[in-house]
């Protein structure tokens, strides 16, 4: 029986103990080193293949691969095989140079028993490497900078877009703050995502601005043990400056368009599909006439006054994704007022380009609305009468040519003596008849008739399907309505010429047809101008003396004083004629002074007087437009002019007054100091005559102031 | 197989040469390959040259050594000189510097060369020199792992310049192939193991770090001083390491200093994991095993004619005057007729066991003669 042999135990121990070899190639240099210092081995083949990712082939005391087949194939005594069966084509083989014995046969199969484990092991952690490798590339192929910290902040990892994030190599970054590394800080973060991930143990986000003016966004993963135990942080890092001045300059270009939106006078609304109103700003609000928060729940529908319109137009711009500009829009505010806008609509896409809602810019426009109606209305209206005006008369003219309205007549109306009363009673009055004429057309026209005025004093009436006969009744009936007039207002009576013509069939030109109710128009003027004039100089002089009741047989005493003056100096019968004519009637200038003041009790104000002075010039325009009176016009200008020269309107003196108005102004003179007067009392004649004395060669002829003197005081 | 020994130690290197070759061709003429060998201050360029102009169509292999052992004495200074005169063996050398290179692609580089030369078989003399970059033992698996076991191996480690006819190369490795004569070769040291095997836990290239888990330095003190009283002089020196190696042997590892970690510092690389064992020796085991050694050995070879001897140098720094008694024992074992030349090493090589390995504070042999 054989004792222990320690040294086999130690060989036993050695060809089992095998350094922690890393890889085949390591394990096999110890082989080679175990085998030959321990088992005398002098040849040895190895042959690993797990898969594509561990494949080995190594010899040692051979000199070719050939010379390894070969000898494997021989299986000499002297050799040892052992497949490993961890792959394909796995195998050991050793070789001494004596026969192998049970012992040696032993310490191989130990040896390479020992060997197949470790290669086991190898691979394992190969697999395991290539399955790091694998995630190492994932983690470097990954656009986001992923950084493993501890739980101290140092860097232990970090993937290549980190490398490249930052611009600093890995072996720089390992073992650093990422506050150093990464933001050039000498201290962490302020609210570092990363930090608060580590005490709380959970993820975190949030965004980190480095001093020089980059911006991160970083996500803080806990990384856990096992054991649920924190071991550190997997940050991931988003250079997101870009971004960020993106995000700036959008948010900055918000905000100035929102200011934009909110101080811009133009409304802004927002739509979707179904006309909901989803915003508005200030303008639109004050347009719309509504709340935000009624707004909040309309639609676009319930405020437009045509409802079908505002659905045609979204129909056609969400139809055509194009905007529509300056449409009107006519709505009705919460006050019931009705309002035009001026409004743009335009798409809103969403991300696929379909339209998704719209937005509208408007502008209030009801003023310039109303402006243009005003001056439509003044382009087609008289604004006195309220009747159509001469543009609209014509534009009927040539529209009834082409219309089925036939027999048309046209009435042409010139309103007589307006020019006088305007000068002589004023343009109020003057107006005033007009209005009266423009309701006694109305009054005996049809609604279908078109009546107009078609300058200061002559209106125009189209009277479509109207014969001549009809035509002529309803002449008739004017007439009849302005003698009624005239009945009801004896002050301001109404004198209206008129022509008529009549077209019955298509060829006759409407104009040629008005131009010859025209021409009868004339002619009927013509007919009874001279009377119409009389008779409203007549009207004049009654209203005169209305007006003037303090001028109570004014006249008749004139006339008389004037006759004794006019038969001493022994003047003409055609000039006493005129004087007699003349003390009538040379105040009749005064109807156009109001009778404020012609009636003023006190004396007059110089611009009051300046008024009243105007009497003679008013005179001198009602003595023109009457026949009888004409011959004495220049006359009744000049009976307040003086001696001197210093009487008015024309400053004549001395003896370029005509005698007729010297006479005039003497007697005039002496009747008004004889007479009462609202602010004074009467003088005797004795008085007056002195006084006339006293303003010979003055204010009146002195010849005829002697003249006068003489005759009136024999007189008296 | 006419061979010639021949060694001087004239202080004038010129004649120092002269003379040893002039020695050694006496009996050797015409010389298919000469060794030499220089020890001391002697300029082994120039000993080369004028070996060469002496030798003109001899191959040259040879380098500094430690020192020699010639004529039955130990020499520090000196030149050595080894001939070999037969047209029945066909002869290589090579040399390289080891600055290219680590040890692994030395040593494949040099058996790739053999191999190119048309070399199948024979006896390699290896010499690589203490400032080859890397490891020596792994240097000379990679060499085998080439040319495989049909060739033998020998030598030892030298001083940092190596020389072939070629010239001189500092720090790598020289090497000589001879093929069509028969080497027989044999190593013995004469160290015994301490009863407390420990397992090299953590090392680093020739530093062990760890020993049982320990730092090296206390487990080997420890390992010490539970089992011997050690003396007064050195302990490195004294107790160096033993690997197991096949048949029962120790591959001795020299102990040449302690880190500041302690670690222990070794002449050559040692495995992670291997059981390693503090070895002790004395002066009369250490003697004995070498004139066991030189007696079995010049026995095993049918017509011995040569030896070379490789002694390791710690061997002499260790018995110091002792071992000129382990030289003279050993010297007593060969006849009178036989050449004799031995080198002081750093490391000891032989293929004993089938494939080279490097050995200290060992004693190797080969034995020369024809097939």
């Amino acid at each position: 029986m054989r004792s222990l042999d320690s040294t086999e135990l130690l060989t036993l121990y050695d060809i089992t103990s095998f350094a922690e070899s890393t890889s085949l190639p390591e394990l096999f240099q110890e082989v080679v080193e175990k085998a030959a210092r321990l088992l005398g081995t002098q040849r040895i083949a190895f042959s690993v293949g797990i898969g594509e990712s561990l494949r080995f082939e190594e010899t040692w005391g051979f000199h070719s691969t050939d010379q390894v087949a070969e000898h494997i194939a021989q299986k000499s005594a002297r050799s040892f095989f052992h497949s490993l069966e961890i792959g394909e084509n796995s195998f050991l083989y050793l070789e001494q140079c004596q026969e192998l014995t049970n012992r040696d046969q032993r310490l191989y199969t130990i040896f390479a028993e020992t060997v197949e484990d470790i290669v086991r092991q190898i691979a394992m952690e190969a697999q395991l490497k290539h399955s790091e490798q694998e995630k190492t590339s994932i983690l470097n192929s990954l656009s986001e900078a992923v950084i493993l910290q501890d739980l101290e902040g140092k860097i232990r990892w970090a993937n290549r877009a980190a490398e490249r994030t930052m611009g600093t190599p890995l072996h720089e970054l390992i073992g650093r703050y990422c506050y150093q590394a990464f933001y050039r800080r000498e201290s962490p973060c302020p609210n570092c995502p990363v930090r608060r991930t580590v005490t709380a143990g959970i993820r975190h986000e949030g965004y980190i601005a480095s001093p020089d003016g980059r911006h991160f966004f970083l996500k803080g993963h806990p990384l856990r043990e096992d054991g649920g135990e924190l071991t550190g942080v997997v940050m991931g890092l988003i250079d997101v400056t870009e971004q960020r001045v993106a995000e700036e300059s959008l948010r900055k270009s918000e905000e100035k368009y929102r200011n934009i939106l909110t101080t811009m006078q133009e409304g802004y609304l927002e739509i979707d599909l179904s006309g909901a109103i989803k915003f508005t700003n200030h303008a639109a609000q004050q347009m719309l006439g509504y709340s935000p928060e009624e707004l909040s729940g309309m639609t676009l529908h319930q405020i437009a006054v045509s409802p079908a319109h505002v659905d045609d137009t979204l129909h056609w711009v969400q139809k055509n994704n194009l905007p529509t500009s300056g449409s009107v829009l006519k709505i009705r505010q919460s006050d019931q007022s009705v309002r035009y806008l001026e409004t743009s609509i335009a798409p809103i896409s969403d991300g696929d380009q379909r339209v998704a809602g719209f937005s509208a810019v408007m502008r209030d426009i009801t003023d310039r609305k109303r402006d243009e109606e005003r001056l439509r209305y003044l382009s087609l209206y008289d604004q006195l009468t309220g009747l159509y005006n001469r543009r609209y008369f014509e534009e009927q003219l040539v529209l009834l040519e082409t219309k089925q309205a036939y027999p048309v007549t046209i009435m042409v109306l010139d309103l007589d003596g307006l020019k006088l009363i305007n000068d002589t009673m004023g343009h109020p009055m003057g107006d005033e008849l007009l209005k009266s004429c423009t309701r006694i057309l109305l009054k005996c026209l049809r609604r279908s008739d078109t009546v107009a005025r078609l300058g200061g004093d002559e209106f125009g009436v189209i009277l479509e399907k109207c014969d001549k006969a009809s035509g002529e009744l309803l002449l008739v009936r004017i007439r009849e309505e302005i003698t009624s007039h005239n009945r009801e207002n004896p002050r301001l009576p109404l004198s209206i010429s008129i022509g008529l013509a009549c077209t019955d069939e298509h060829g006759e030109s409407l104009q040629e047809v008005y131009r010859k109710a025209d021409d009868l128009m004339l002619r009927d003027k013509l007919y009874h101008s001279a009377s119409s004039k009389g008779d409203l100089v007549n009207t004049l002089m009654i209203t005169l003396a209305e007006r003037d009741f303090m001028a109570h047989n004014h006249a008749e005493r004139l006339e008389m004083f004037c006759l004794r003056i006019a038969d001493q100096i022994e003047l003409s019968s055609m000039a006493q004629t005129n004087l007699v004519l003349l003390a009538k009637v040379h105040d009749v200038g005064k109807v156009g002074i109001p009778d404020a003041i012609l009636h003023k009790p006190g004396r007059l104000t110089p611009d009051e007087w300046e008024v009243m002075k105007q009497h003679s010039e008013k005179g001198y325009r009602i003595a023109c437009a009457s026949p009888q009176l004409a011959p004495i016009a220049s006359l009744i200008r000049c009976h307040h002019e003086h001696w001197n020269g210093q009487g008015y309107p024309l400053g004549l003196k001395g003896n370029e007054i005509p005698i007729e108005c010297r006479i005039l102004a003497i007697a005039d003179a002496l009747d008004a100091m004889t007479g009462e007067r609202p602010y004074r009392e009467s003088m005797s004649l004795q008085e007056a005559l002195a006084e006339l004395q006293r303003c010979a060669g003055t204010q009146f002829d002195p010849d005829l102031v002697e003249t006068a003197i003489k005759v009136l005081g024999e007189a008296h | 197989m006419m061979h010639g020994v021949g060694s001087s130690t004239d202080n004038n290197p010129v004649r120092a040469v002269r003379d040893a070759l002039a020695q050694a061709l006496g009996t050797a003429q015409q010389p298919r390959i000469v060794f030499l060998f220089t020890a001391g201050d002697y300029d082994l360029r120039q000993a080369l040259e004028i070996a060469r102009q002496t030798v003109p169509t001899a191959k040259l292999v040879g380098g500094r050594a430690p020192g020699l052992i010639v004529r039955g004495r130990s020499e520090t200074k000196g030149v050595a000189v080894a001939a070999i005169s037969d047209p029945r063996i066909r002869i290589t050398t090579y040399a390289v510097t080891g600055n290219d290179y680590c040890d692994r692609s030395l040593g494949e580089h040099a058996g790739e060369k053999i191999c190119s030369r048309g070399f199948s078989s024979g006896t390699v003399f290896v010499f690589p020199s203490v400032g080859m970059p890397g490891d020596t033992a792994t240097m000379l698996r990679a060499l085998y792992g080439k040319i495989g076991p049909d060739f033998s191996f020998v030598g030892g480690t030298l001083h940092e310049s190596l020389c072939t006819e070629q010239g001189v190369v500092r720090n790598g490795l020289a090497l000589a192939v001879i093929e069509g004569a028969q080497f027989v070769s044999d190593i013995g040291h004469g160290w015994n193991p301490l009863p407390e095997p420990m397992i090299v836990t953590k090392c680093q290239s020739k530093v062990i770090l760890e020993v049982d888990g320990q730092p090296a330095y206390d487990r080997y003190q420890e390992v010490i001083r539970e089992n011997v009283r050690p003396g007064t002089g050195e302990i490195l020196n004294s107790y160096p390491l033993g690997i197991p190696s096949m048949g029962g042997r120790f591959l001795m590892r020299d102990v040449v200093g302690v880190t500041e970690n302690k670690g222990l510092i070794l002449i050559a690389d040692i495995p992670q994991r291997c059981v390693a064992t503090v070895m002790t020796s004395t002066a009369k085991t250490l003697i004995r095993a070498a004139q066991d050694l030189a007696r079995r050995h010049i026995r095993s070879h049918p017509r011995p004619e040569f030896v070379f001897f490789f002694d390791c140098v710690s061997r002499y720094t260790l018995l110091q005057t002792a071992f000129q008694t382990e030289v003279e024992a050993v010297w007593s074992e060969f006849g009178q007729d036989m050449g004799v030349l031995g080198l002081l090493t750093n490391g000891e090589i032989s293929s004993t066991v089938g494939v080279p390995l490097l050995y200290n504070k060992s004693i190797a042999l080969t034995v020369g003669g024809a097939k």
